[in-house]
């Protein structure tokens, strides 16, 4: 905080103070309180931001996808950082445009969660070595192959016995589902919330 | 502060990620990739493989990796990436007798006969001392069949007298003795070696039927039945 000079005493005190700690006088000049400048709100969504926020999640679907397919799905972890990463990254895009963003959070995060998935599935199936991810999905659903669980090998006792091939069938598909749960939850509640309030 | 703390833990996380990708137990990832291809599992064993192969530094050990790699492709039906494992394989071991072998499996199924040949006679050359007989006798059955895609009809006859000498009881072997003799217009004879290789190969696995090579196998022995008739 920078200092000044009491008008009466002389001696030091702080810039925003109303009076002197020493000699008490009130003090002229004090500096206001600088308001916040407000930036231009977009009240509408252009077509190349939205654009924008879809390739965020088709990207962030490949990335994850493709990870996915070397090192095994990462239960819970996965769709919990999936979901606060991508509205992150929107918010870091959106500046100008957060409550028109937040006008169509929920339609914006269905369309991204969807985005992710689809985006997922080709991720994993570029990292195959033929793609081919949706007869993949029918595979471990049918317990044909099963997916690897990564971490599972840290665990200890019959966790790790049961699991360390990996998970299959119906198990798998519950738990891919809490996932996908997961990952929704957070999408939408860290999308921008509207600050407007509802006159009564 | 806060922004260092997010850096630090981005930069964690990725290094994580590279971490488990390439810096892994290659040995243990290759014997549960063989694993995994001996109970059926050919996904798991196709990428187990090649995490294993990323991490080899040695070509003994790749060459290793690239074999269960084709193995596990060519069961999923994915045969040109299995002749690209090969090929992977073979452009680090000329001579590697399995991988040669294989290759020429691969080729006779996608009907590069020359190729197929070229491969079978070099992979029989070198396995005729260092495989078992009936390993043997399945390579020279495959063979038999390139010589007669290529219309060569008696070296696919000493092929097949081969086989039956090593193995009396591999289906493949009956099957080509079969189809030569069908090609020479000895119908009768073509479908007793027919029927012989059917049942054996249910002897061998009950449902053997219901996977192509089966059906393939139970087409020809009707189609056989029929043209017998036909000459009574």
């Amino acid at each position: 905080m920078k200092s000044k000079k009491c008008s009466t005493c002389g001696k030091p005190i702080k810039s925003d103070d109303k009076f002197c700690q020493h000699c008490g006088a009130a003090q002229k000049n004090v500096t206001p309180v600088t308001k916040p400048i407000k930036t231009a709100e977009s009240k509408s969504i252009s077509i190349a931001s939205l654009l924008k926020w879809i390739l965020i999640a088709l990207f962030t679907g490949l990335v994850f996808g493709w990870i996915r397919y070397w090192i095994g799905y990462y239960i819970l972890i996965q769709g919990i950082i999936a979901g606060l990463l991508i509205p992150w990254m929107i918010k870091k895009t959106a500046v100008n445009q957060m409550a028109a963003l937040s006008n169509i959070r929920f339609k914006m995060a269905i369309a991204l969660f969807f985005t992710f998935i689809i985006s997922e599935a080709i991720g994993f199936g570029l990292a195959q070595p033929v793609f081919d991810p949706f007869n993949w999905f029918v595979r471990v659903w049918n317990g044909d192959t099963t997916e690897s669980i990564f971490g599972i090998f840290s665990t200890a006792g019959v966790v790790s016995q049961t699991f360390s091939e990996g998970l299959s069938g119906g198990f798998w598909a519950f738990l891919w589902f809490i996932d996908l749960f997961f990952m929704f939850f957070f999408l939408l509640v860290s999308m921008p919330l509207s600050t407007k309030k509802v006159k009564s | 502060m806060i922004k260092f703390v997010r850096i630090a833990s981005f930069l964690l996380a990725a290094v994580i990620t590279v971490f488990s990708i390439f810096f892994i137990d290659a040995e243990q990832e290759l014997a549960q990739a063989q694993l995994a291809y001996r109970s059926g599992d050919m996904d798991q064993a196709l990428r187990k493989a090649r995490r294993a192969n990323r991490a080899f530094s040695t070509d003994e050990k790749k060459v290793s990796a690239y074999y269960v790699q084709a193995r596990a492709a060519a069961k999923m039906n994915w045969t040109e990436k299995a002749k690209d494992y090969l090929d992977e394989l073979l452009s680090i071991d000329q001579d590697n007798m399995s991988g040669l072998l294989f290759r020429g499996e691969i080729e006779l199924q996608l009907g590069h006969n020359e190729n197929a040949l070229r491969d079978l006679n070099k992979g029989i050359a070198l396995a005729s001392e260092n495989l078992k007989p009936n390993d043997l006798a399945y390579s020279l059955s495959k063979r038999g069949l390139v010589h007669l895609n290529l219309n060569q009809t008696n070296e696919a006859e000493k092929d097949a007298q081969k086989a039956l000498q090593l193995s009396a009881n591999l289906p493949e072997a009956h099957d080509l003795m079969s189809k030569v003799l069908e090609e020479k217009g000895e119908i009768k004879k073509a479908l007793a070696e027919c029927e012989r290789a059917y049942q054996l190969s249910i002897e061998k696995n009950k449902l053997s039927f219901m996977t192509p090579e089966g059906q393939k196998l139970s087409n020809r022995l009707v189609d056989l039945r029929v043209k017998a008739l036909r000459t009574k």
